[in-house]
Parts: structure tokens; sequence; C-alpha cells
């Protein structure tokens, strides 16, 4: 069938977080589209974390990174991280963030992730934009039942922002 | 009911460990084709996830090439294979991991007996690399088989590949 809309949200007020509940159980992948931006101040970028089923342990992820300007870059960290553009990006500009869970029902397997994230603004600093491809390991053997946005360094999603969850067929 | 925009055309879940995944006599009706797999292979650490097409599946073949980016955890790269044997989507996880790489990847035009043909893949192995590919497979042949390989070492029990046709 191809991928099914499960759920859309989209913010009508800022918010520091975005919850998918309930997910249905029934489809062999999950995909969540993000177009985003935060409302930090100051700042061209701010992060988010994603935990599944409410569990911020067990994650780890491998990324490979640039950011304009020659920078490129691959690390490794224990969070499961996403970036939008804040409020020092350009104006009107909201980032881009897909991850995919093949197998995210399963209940005898870790589950592993594929995110591509971009930002863009038009500026020429380091780090004013960013272009991720990740890895991201859970290492719980869980169905996932909820996927969960939170915005870090107490800041918020501002109005606009989209989350739309997709399940393939 | 709304219009099938992927369909599933077969997915392989290995019971037992196993040289190599093929389909064959894939149907010659869609646009595209997309692998998708959970992948796991016999060496420490994970090998290359391998694609061939219909019968050009000797080790010593030339027929492929590969531009890729990949960061591995710590370093960013870049690089190329010319006249290689296969096209390598991304990193299986190893065995000794206790879970599977993500591999996905887009088989373009596949019936179209007038172009050599392209893919794209992505690799996600949290532990291994992160990789985008494209490659090339210099043939005009439509792609009716593809045989996936972990490039000399076992594909693992439980590994899944899915191969969709994408409606065009």
């Amino acid at each position: 069938m191809g991928w099914q809309l499960i759920e859309s949200q989209t913010l009508q007020a800022s918010a520091a977080s975005v919850t998918f509940s309930n997910i249905p159980q029934t489809y062999k992948s999950l995909k969540l589209l993000v177009s985003a931006r935060s409302d930090l101040s100051a700042n061209y970028h701010n992060f988010f974390s994603v935990e599944f089923n409410g569990s911020a342990t067990g994650i780890s992820q491998r990324k490979l990174e640039g950011y304009g300007g020659g920078t490129v870059g691959s690390n490794s960290n224990t969070t499961n991280t996403g970036t939008v553009p804040a409020a020092g990006a350009t104006t009107l500009t909201f980032g881009n963030y897909e991850i995919t869970i093949p197998n995210y029902s399963s209940t005898t397997s870790n589950k592993v992730t594929s995110t591509d994230l971009v930002t863009e603004n038009n500026a020429s600093g380091t780090y004013s934009a960013d272009a991720w491809l990740q890895a991201g390991l859970w290492a719980n053997n869980a169905a996932i039942t909820s996927i969960a946005l939170i915005v870090q360094n107490s800041a918020n999603f501002v109005f606009g922002s989209t989350f739309t969850l997709y399940g393939l067929a | 009911m709304p219009t099938p925009t992927y369909t599933l055309i077969s997915e392989t879940v290995l019971g037992s460990s196993s040289v190599d995944i093929v389909f064959n006599s894939i149907p010659q009706t869609y646009k595209h084709l997309i692998i998708e797999s959970l992948a796991q292979d016999a060496r420490t650490g994970g090998n290359d996830f391998n694609v061939q097409f219909n019968s050009d599946t000797s080790s010593g073949g030339t027929n492929y090439s590969i531009t890729f980016v990949r960061g591995d955890g710590s370093t960013a790269s870049s690089g190329r294979g010319v006249n290689t044997y296969a096209i390598n989507f991304g990193q299986d996880a190893g065995s000794n991991q206790g879970y599977f790489s993500v591999i996905t990847g887009t088989i373009f035009d596949y019936t179209n007996t007038n172009i050599f043909k392209s893919t794209l893949s992505r690799g996600s192995h949290p532990g291994g690399s992160v990789s985008a590919t494209v490659g090339l497979w210099r043939s005009t042949a439509a792609i009716n088989s593809i045989r996936i390989t972990g490039n000399g070492y076992n594909l693992s029990a439980g590994m899944i590949v899915r191969l969709w046709g994408v409606v065009g």
C-alpha cells in the first residue's frame, strides 16, 4: 500500500514537546517527518531529544554532519537528538527532520533508526546550518508505542511546526 | 480505497544464516524498486551489504561503481569504488553486536533498457558507519533479479530484506 498517514500535529502555539501515543502496531515500519523551528533566543539552532515509550535510556547514535564552508565531521554520543533552526536563524525558516524506524513493533530485537536532517540559514558562520545523516540505537526489545520529541535548553517548538507520522504497510 | 504507492513484492526473513538473499522473477510493472533491510552478517562489527543484479554476480565482475560519503563516529570521509563486482549499499551490523543496521536503497527505472541502472542508498549502523551512496550498474538490461550478500560473510539469521515496487 505504501506510506499511510497515522497522525499529524501542527502546533497552534509554542510547545516544549510533541508526543505521538498509542501508535498502531500494524505496520512494517514508521516514518516521522518534522518541519520545525525553536524559539531559543540568539542561537542559530537548538536541539531536541527523541524518546521512545518515554525512555531516555539505552540510546546511542552515530552521525555524519556537515555545517557548510568545508566543516564536516562524524561523532557518536548517547543521546538521540535532532536540531532545528532557532530564533537567531533566518526568519520564517524551518528545518526538516526525517526518521525511519523499521520493525518498530518487534518485541525480539533492539530498535535501530535512520535519520536525515537539514537546517538552512542564510548566513556563513560555522554551525549556522546543519546537514546530518544519523544512525540511532535504542537498546530495548519493547515495541514502540509512543514517540516524543522534547526541545532542549528550556525552549519550545514554535507555532506552525508540523510533525507527521506515517506507517508503511 | 487509496491508490497504492508502494507495493511489497517480497519479504525474506532468514531462519538461519545464509550466504545470500536473492529475489528472482521481479515483476516488470513498477517504476522503481526499493530495498529495505535490517541487516547483519557474521563479521565482527559487520561487513558490506552488497547488491548485484541479474546474472552479474561473479566476485570477479567489474560492471559496478560507487561514490559515497561516510561517517564512522570520529571521521568523515568520502570515496569511490570503480570497476567493482557489486554495489555496497551500506554496512551491516555484526552478529556480535545484538542489533541489525538499517539499509535502504532505491533502484531507479529498473526496467528501462536504454540506460545504465543507478541506485541511491543509505546505511545506518549505530556502532559502525553512517553513509549515503550512489551506485551504478553499467548494463542496459532490465533488472529481473537482485542478489544480496555480506561480501564473503554469511548473512545472519533474523536478517530481514523487503523488496518494494514503487508505482509510477
